[in-house]
């Protein structure tokens, strides 16, 4: 996957110039946290980048070709289908046979652990409920860019950790996938092991050897994850980018090096990152 | 399922106990009015329909009433979508048509009916009068449909590649249904109406709009009365039917949705 660049880009809403000039780059296969304030244009750049908005002015160069599993700030399901027919419905477009598809569709289902309820219409579900499967929705579809736009909005700390889980072990589960086993179909029950199998050794693939690393990453996609919460960008991150705006523009960048993982045990680490977050943030 | 017998017929019950509370009240009100010219009593005008009943003519009239009635009906909906459709698509549609259906809908059903009655024969005039007023109803709401589509489910498509034709199945057309759904049933009470104003100034030979007439002609009111309760009997029955079958269409809509394997 090509470097992702976005070059003097501008997007003007009537009176209000949400990006000015804006030039940056992201490098593939990470994880990257746009942060910032509420309303500051983060929002806006990635429905630049997926296309979903055209830009006034610049570029973004690396997504022409690419595919996009986005989670949006709400569910955006159809509320007239059914949870299963909800993912079906972004899986016609791909080259997939019928088989294939409802495969997939009950594979991510399980994934966030909502296969009991693939025949459950949206509104009988909780708003959670709902957003998870607005997230098996994006890994079902597998683009090559995973955006999630504050996807854990109004959800408590739990869900909303077990849901990061899910978004972690869905992206290491491609690079464990690629680097053990690429020959075999992907098994759902050996699927699982393999995840925990990456949470206890998961350092030896990521940190001891970076150049296994960045060379899975190429097969990893690239993932976007807008939030204005510390807790979230310091859990889930490669890269945080901080943001003030409007117009958007870039006050800090932080390179997490630690695996996520770790992170709950390199406690000191990660509050050097925080203040240096919360200081990039003033 | 039995429950479900059971719910419907305690709604059934609870219905004709309804209807006779009405009777009773019209009864009562007979018994202060007691003029038969003014107010004929149910029992009065329930005699009068069973002789209807049991004519030849009542029958011919009542089908060719339906006939002209869903005739027109069919049109309007034929047109409501197309041109509504087209207006929700195109701004300019829009424009174009928006001036045409106010006029349409602000001008009185007579003046329509009195040019109908020089341009048609008096058989089809009707017709053109229910096309006609319902029209407006089925374009309006046919927009509106289009317009209450969530932008938001339709960006969320176009992100995830879904094709046009997938779009209009999954989110146009379970977003407009339900338009659609009241829109036919306010035109089925409206084309039933002015389709009998329309009969009774052009009569037909065969049509309840004709008897209407002869009813005024003798001040034979037991028999206005009976045929009005035709008339409403009659679209009430048209509306059952088409909202029953657009419920089907619609299940038959999310089964089909359901892929085999």
């Amino acid at each position: 996957m090509p470097n992702l660049q976005v070059n003097s880009l501008s997007k003007r809403f009537q009176s209000l110039q949400v990006i000015k000039d804006l030039s940056m780059g992201f490098s593939p296969g990470q994880i990257h946290c746009l942060f910032g304030p509420s309303g500051c244009g983060k929002t806006t750049l990635l429905q630049l980048m997926s296309g979903l908005l055209t830009p006034d002015g610049g570029e973004i160069r690396g997504v022409e070709n690419s595919t996009f599993s986005y989670v949006f700030q709400e569910d955006r399901l159809l509320p007239w289908s059914t949870v299963k027919e909800n993912i079906l419905f972004t899986l016609k477009g791909l080259s997939l046979s019928t088989q294939d598809r409802m495969e997939r569709a009950e594979k991510y289902l399980a994934l966030v652990g909502l296969e009991d309820f693939k025949d459950y219409y949206p509104g009988q579900l909780s708003g959670g409920m709902k957003q998870r499967v607005s997230i098996a929705r994006a890994f079902a579809y597998g683009g090559d860019i995973l955006i999630l736009d504050e996807p854990f909005k109004g959800l408590d700390f739990e869900r909303k950790k077990s849901l990061i889980d899910y978004i972690l072990s869905y992206l290491n589960r491609d690079l464990e996938l690629n680097h053990l086993d690429s020959s075999k179909g992907p098994d759902l029950n050996k699927d699982a092991n393999s995840i925990r199998a990456s949470d206890k050794d998961g350092n030896l693939v990521l940190s001891s050897d970076l150049n296994k690393k960045s060379d899975l990453n190429k097969k990893r996609p690239l993932c976007f994850f807008v939030t204005h919460d510390v807790e979230e960008a310091l859990y889930l991150a490669d890269q945080i980018h901080v943001f003030t705006g409007p117009p958007l523009s870039l006050v800090n960048q932080l390179n997490i090096i630690i695996p996520p993982q770790e992170r709950s045990r390199e406690k000191e680490k990660m509050e050097h990152y925080r203040e240096m977050l919360l200081n990039g943030k003033q | 399922m039995k429950d479900f017998i059971i719910a419907k017929s305690k709604a059934i019950l609870k219905n004709i106990g309804i209807l006779l509370i009405y009777l009773l009240i019209w009864q009562l009100v007979y018994s202060l009015v007691q003029r038969e010219v003014y107010l004929p009593s149910p029992g009065q005008v329930f005699m009068r329909l069973g002789e209807l009943i049991g004519e030849k003519s009542f029958w011919q009239a009542v089908a060719m009433s339906m006939y002209r009635v869903v005739w027109g009906l069919f049109l309007a909906t034929i047109l409501g979508v197309v041109f509504g459709s087209l207006a929700g698509w195109s701004k300019f549609c829009y424009s174009l048509m928006h001036p045409l259906v106010v006029a349409i809908k602000s001008t009185p059903a007579i003046s329509f009916i009195i040019i109908a009655l020089i341009w048609f024969s008096s058989s089809n005039a009707p017709i053109f009068i229910c096309v006609l007023m319902c029209f407006p109803i089925i374009w309006t709401n046919i927009l509106t449909g289009i317009q209450s589509v969530d932008q938001k489910l339709l960006e969320m498509a176009k992100v995830y590649r879904v094709k046009k034709w997938d779009i209009m199945q999954k989110i146009y057309f379970p977003s407009i249904l339900p338009y659609f759904t009241a829109a036919i049933i306010t035109a089925i009470g409206m084309g039933w109406k002015v389709s009998v104003a329309a009969e009774v100034l052009s009569h037909p030979r065969h049509a309840v709009g004709s008897h209407l007439y002869t009813a005024k002609v003798y001040l034979d009111s037991s028999s206005l009365f009976a045929w009005t309760l035709v008339v409403i009997t009659l679209s009430l029955i048209l509306e059952k039917v088409l909202s029953y079958s657009l419920n089907k269409f619609n299940e038959r809509g999310t089964k089909h949705a359901e892929p085999s394997s």
